[in-house]
């Protein structure tokens, strides 16, 4: 059936829809239907509400509704001390708990002037990779599910588990760690993890990542999918402050990695992926490739890993002034955490600038024109995590 | 058999109404705009001082007031002042702008070539006692220059010229400032609530310091043993 050509009166809805959808005639024989995706979509990745407006199968319009889990971390970050913001913040983005706590970490040493051991600072590096791939590797899983591949998101988690393994032996958590402190680090990586590291990056490099190719990524159905869907132009990847892949999937070689040096990433030898149409298929390819960066910068980093302390000394209670904008790379795009501190033990004002919230404004940009089954791929590609973009 | 719940005990000394919550008064203070930009050690000022001062490091506007960015706005725009200029803990400098003068500066720092801030990484708000603030962190991605521009509007007339036209990004950023802070953005296309529910009432405000949590106290139930 049609619904671009037979007139509205005709078009029975059921009645037990109520006013959820919403039938506009636009006169001569055309009508959109407005509905809601979500807020429990499967597709929608947690509690995203998409208001669309259907023209058939084809979307003229897509609206976020956002804020299903929002429960004011500025607002209670206002209320803790510093120190005690640090799990909180994890919290945010729970698919790579180590960005976040390193975006508010780092904010806080910058205003209080801590220097960071340098054993702290490799290992900082190793565990943000580590964290973005692992990140990545969910994505992999679940964006294959939202376009109808179940395969490989079991085998995406076979690797995920591997990595979550690790985490556990160093930081004592599979999820949320609390493992950054301000000025350092909680505990030294125990004995042998190193060599259980390096055991998951070989694995990773020569089992995992072309596993996943072959079985998704280079079969003909995906590429169908996603080449020349959700289009997103340089300009407007620009302009709409994107971060991350969805940024560098438009073909703009931005990564806060490089720009800010926050880590002493510029030792490492690595490239920032980019692609070249800023389509979904891109946005996919670039994460792709980031997961063997990443495996290449953490091998790199072990060598390097110096002996030494991992905390720094730090007053016990700390009481800075000023403030300060910092960000850093997560797996999502740029993390950044701005704090206003007025000689207390608690922040005047603490921002989080989310990488989510941010790439999700994209959506209607994206989505126009295309059909249902692509939106659904499109948000996939987005790779929002709700519980960063609500806070 | 399910057993009916005792109710909750009626709060019956107390003669506040129950549906405002206990903590009825606001736990957060405000305080007024720092005159030098930023919040200042009122012990590290003195430091310079007594060492001669040559090095007026401890005064947070003096590294920042020379910084080429700022220089180049003072150029151009002789007859905006853009006091007080500060600079953050990690050396950026802070511009505060007046809000009529904002959507012109605004254009200027993104097209100019030598600025070239065309990647507005955030915006935010912040409540003082006697003025609300807008925040931009300003970035670009073909340079490393950094600019952080203040905007403050006073609270009885919240009203922020848009800058959506500039920075498209700005979109929902500016619809939160206005969800948590009040802040009107004059020539927004959508300023609705984004994260907070839309039936919250129109004078609520979250992160404004003097909020207070007006929710209906959760009745406690008490279980029978």
């Amino acid at each position: 059936m049609s619904l671009t050509r037979e007139p509205a009166q005709e078009l029975q809805l059921d009645p037990r829809l109520g006013d959820r959808v919403r039938v506009e005639d636009l006169g001569g024989g055309r009508q959109t239907m407005v509905m809601s995706m979500g807020p429990q979509h499967p597709s929608t990745h947690g509690v995203l509400r998409v208001v669309l407006t259907l023209d058939g199968e084809t979307v003229v319009d897509a609206q976020p509704d956002i804020g299903y889990l929002h429960r004011n971390w500025e607002k209670i970050a206002e209320y803790m001390t510093y120190a005690m913001t640090v799990p909180f913040s994890d919290r945010n983005d729970y698919l790579a708990a180590i960005t976040n706590e390193l975006a508010l970490v780092q904010a806080v040493e910058k205003l209080t002037g801590i220097d960071v051991p340098e054993r702290a600072q490799i290992l900082r590096i190793i565990f943000s990779e580590l964290q973005r791939i692992t990140s990545h590797l969910l994505w992999f899983g679940t964006f294959g599910l939202d376009l109808g591949a179940v395969t490989p998101f079991l085998h995406a988690f076979t690797a995920r588990e591997y990595c979550y393994r690790l985490f556990e032996k160093a930081t004592g958590a599979r999820f949320l760690y609390g493992y950054l402190r301000i000025g350092g680090m909680r505990n030294d990586v125990p004995d042998g993890w190193i060599e259980d590291l390096l055991g998951f990056i070989d694995q990773l490099e020569r089992e995992y990542w072309p596993g996943f190719m072959k079985l998704l990524v280079e079969n003909e159905i995906f590429i169908r999918r996603t080449k020349g869907i959700g289009v997103l132009s340089r300009e407007d990847a620009i302009a709409y402050a994107a971060s991350g892949p969805v940024l560098r999937g438009s073909g703009v070689r931005y990564d806060v990695r490089k720009a800010d040096n926050y880590l002493p990433y510029d030792r490492f030898e690595w490239d920032v992926p980019v692609g070249e149409n800023g389509d979904v298929y891109d946005r996919a390819m670039v994460r792709m490739y980031e997961m063997l960066e990443s495996a290449k910068i953490i091998r790199q980093a072990v060598k390097e890993l110096p002996d030494g302390p991992v905390m720094a000394k730090v007053p016990r209670a700390i009481r800075p002034y000023g403030e300060v904008y910092h960000r850093v790379e997560g797996p999502r795009g740029e993390v950044g955490v701005y704090l206003v501190a007025a000689g207390d033990t608690n922040a005047y004002r603490a921002r989080w600038r989310s990488p989510c919230f941010v790439n999700l404004q994209l959506l209607p940009l994206l989505a126009r024109g295309h059909l249902v089954a692509d939106l659904v791929a499109i948000i996939g590609s987005i790779d929002i995590v709700l519980g960063e973009v609500d806070r | 058999m399910p057993e009916k719940p005792e109710a909750a005990p009626q709060q019956a000394k107390d003669d506040r109404p129950l549906h405002i919550h206990q903590d009825d008064k606001p736990l957060l203070e405000a305080r007024p705009l720092p005159p030098e930009g930023t919040f200042v050690d009122p012990k590290a000022k003195k430091k310079p001082a007594a060492a001669g001062g040559g090095a007026a490091e401890g005064d947070a506007g003096a590294g920042a007031a020379d910084h080429p960015v700022v220089a180049r706005l003072r150029q151009r725009f002789p007859d905006v002042s853009l006091e007080p200029v500060a600079q953050t803990a990690d050396g950026e400098p802070i511009v505060t702008v007046p809000a009529e003068r904002w959507p012109e500066v605004a254009r200027f720092l993104r097209d100019d070539p030598e600025l070239a801030f065309d990647y507005l990484s955030d915006l935010c708000g912040v409540d003082y006692k006697d003025a609300l603030q807008v925040v931009y962190h300003l970035r670009g991605l073909g340079h490393d220059k950094r600019l952080t521009v203040k905007v403050n509007v006073p609270k009885d007339r919240p009203e922020v010229p848009s800058v959506v036209e500039v920075w498209p990004g700005a979109g929902w950023h500016e619809r939160e400032a206005f969800d948590m802070f009040g802040i009107r953005f004059l020539g927004h296309p959508d300023l609705r609530r984004i994260l907070m529910p839309p039936w919250t009432p129109d004078d609520v405000f979250p992160l404004r310091k003097d909020f207070v949590d007006r929710r209906p106290k959760r009745e406690r139930k008490v279980r029978p043993r």
